[in-house]
């Protein structure tokens, strides 16, 4: 039904302003900046420029990574490190998400948990940790309660900022067809601004990451971070590199799942994310 | 269509708008007030398509969204169907200028919303939404997302979503002028088919004068600085015929006396304007 613009043909000249590229040049393109990075971390690491053992090449964190899930059982600091982020921004979202939506939909609630939430915005959450140790002890409920404050927050304003962006002739449309103040909040303003919230979960469970390797390296006996920590106590550079890869593989599947969740779930939102 | 008749009242679909005005208050505490339109009084039979139309910024827009219960009215009052106004309702459907189909919806869902929820029996619902559909030509897009759709099908939505919740009065604020004036010319011609077919009371709003005639039982002239109605206009010739097509209603001379005649009014009230601007 929708026919989209099609791009002509790509001349001899790739780069142009705002020239769309296509699907198989941005894969080809992709596995490249891939390959050339890992192929230069692997000539620098064995080219002798520093000692092998605080500069391990890619191939030696690969095997270090396999060896960790074989032998040092890594899937349990896995799984404790999802679980923690997994609870943590459950509940950071279920704290937000009814905080956000009614500040976002009626200005006087906005007045009035504005000054309070903006400020707690720039309180950075490690500074929390002395108060939380001695509050919580060095158990995962402080470990959790960290994650939860390091994102809260941000997610308050930014789940308030997007469900004010919803048009305001949807919600007026919706009263001339006789829609009460709760359908008009829970059909027609969360509904619309549901997209955006999956995206601003997706976003912000990246932050959530960052901070669960901080509340992991205190005073943790599992989790990746733990793992690191472990790992530089013994100098052992390839396995913490391992640690990081494999933060990073996890972030980039989750990331994935959300988006996979976006695509699944909004299917009239699929014509718009396709356009460049 | 299928909603029955006989509990309606005597002045069912009627509009009257008494001695209305509406007054802004001051950007801050020592500016007087902004009286924005000044002692309106027009009034609607059942089935009669009632046209504001004025220069811009002469308040047409916001007597439309008072009658829609989505302004407050400063003093007078307004009833439909001998109830008075005082908040949005179902009784009162609209059709806005930008497009308001809920995306996440299709087509046929859209349709059906004011009918869901004010929770008609699916049955009900399903057939009221077939007729409408059918009336609007998008049968076969139904189980399509707005966003598929070009502008004017989705203003075809919006009307049938407005009519299918069975409203006393349709209201519409400019709802083809994001159109272009083939698709606007065939606009007129389905509404006022629907429309004079389920003798539906219709205001809107235009600044097009052609539209106004071609609409209008009743034309509506307002003045600005502040809004004044200052003339009601009956196009009364052609009578029937006037509403077969567009080409026919061009045809009669009284049709370019008339629209002239608008011009005038118009360009009168746009350079008076801008005089007292001065």
């Amino acid at each position: 039904m929708y026919i989209g613009r099609r791009q002509s043909r790509p001349r001899a000249v790739r780069i142009a302003f705002q020239r769309p590229v296509s699907v198989t040049l941005r894969v080809v393109l992709g596995v490249a900046a891939w390959f050339i990075f890992l192929g230069i971390w692997q000539y620098a690491a064995t080219a002798d420029l520093a000692p092998q053992r605080l500069f391990p090449p890619p191939t030696q964190v690969i095997s270090a990574l396999e060896t960790l899930f074989s032998e040092q059982n890594f899937q349990a600091d896995v799984l404790a490190s999802l679980r923690r982020v997994a609870i943590s921004f459950a509940l950071a979202f279920a704290f937000a998400l009814p905080l956000g939506l009614f500040m976002g939909a009626f200005p006087v609630v906005a007045a009035f948990f504005n000054p309070l939430v903006s400020p707690f915005r720039y309180l950075p959450a490690p500074a929390f940790i002395p108060l939380l140790l001695m509050w919580l002890g060095a158990g995962d409920t402080q470990k959790i309660a960290l994650l939860f404050l390091g994102v809260v927050w941000f997610l308050v304003t930014l789940i308030a900022d997007h469900v004010r962006s919803v048009r305001m002739e949807l919600i007026e449309t919706a009263l001339t067809l006789g829609a009460s103040t709760r359908q008009v909040l829970g059909g027609v303003v969360f509904r619309a601004s549901l997209p955006g919230l999956v995206d601003i979960a997706r976003q912000m469970l990246a932050v959530s990451w960052t901070y669960l390797i901080i509340a992991e390296i205190v005073a943790a006996t599992d989790g990746i971070g733990a793992m690191i920590m472990r790992a530089r106590r013994f100098v052992r550079v390839d396995e913490v590199m391992a640690g990081i890869v494999m933060i990073g593989i996890l972030g980039l599947l989750l990331d994935l799942l959300f988006r996979l969740l976006h695509w699944k779930l909004f299917p009239y939102a699929r014509q718009r994310s396709r356009k460049p | 269509m299928s909603s029955p008749e006989h509990h309606r009242s005597a002045d069912f679909g009627e509009l009257r708008i008494e001695s209305v005005s509406k007054r802004y208050p001051g950007a801050h505490r020592r500016e007087p007030p902004r009286l924005a339109l000044e002692s309106i009084s027009f009034d609607l039979r059942r089935g009669a398509v009632g046209v504001l139309l004025g220069p811009s910024g002469c308040g047409k827009s916001t007597l439309l969204r008072m009658v829609a219960g989505l302004e407050t009215i400063s003093e007078g009052r307004i009833t439909v169907s001998g109830r008075e106004v005082t908040g949005p309702g179902r009784d009162r459907g609209m059709v806005f200028q930008t497009y308001t189909s809920f995306p996440w919806l299709t087509v046929e869902e859209n349709v059906g919303y004011g009918l869901r929820i004010n929770s008609s029996a699916a049955g009900v619902r399903s057939g009221v939404v077939d007729y409408f559909l059918d009336r609007i030509g998008l049968t076969p897009f139904r189980k399509a997302y707005p966003d598929q759709l070009s502008g004017g099908m989705r203003q075809r939505v919006a009307i049938a979503r407005a009519l299918a919740n069975q409203p006393d009065i349709l209201l519409m604020d400019e709802p083809f002028g994001a159109l272009d004036p083939e698709t606007r010319w065939q606009m007129q011609e389905l509404v006022l088919g629907i429309v004079h077919k389920e003798r539906m009371t219709v205001l809107m709003v235009t600044h097009d004068i052609e539209e106004a005639i071609f609409m209008g039982d009743r034309i509506a002239f307002f003045s600005r600085g502040p809004g004044r109605l200052i003339e009601v206009i009956e196009p009364t010739f052609g009578a029937d015929e006037r509403r077969l097509d567009k080409a026919a209603l061009k045809a009669i001379p009284d049709y370019g006396e008339m629209e002239s005649r608008i011009l005038q009014m118009m360009r009168t009230e746009g350079s008076r304007a801008s005089e007292s601007a001065v």
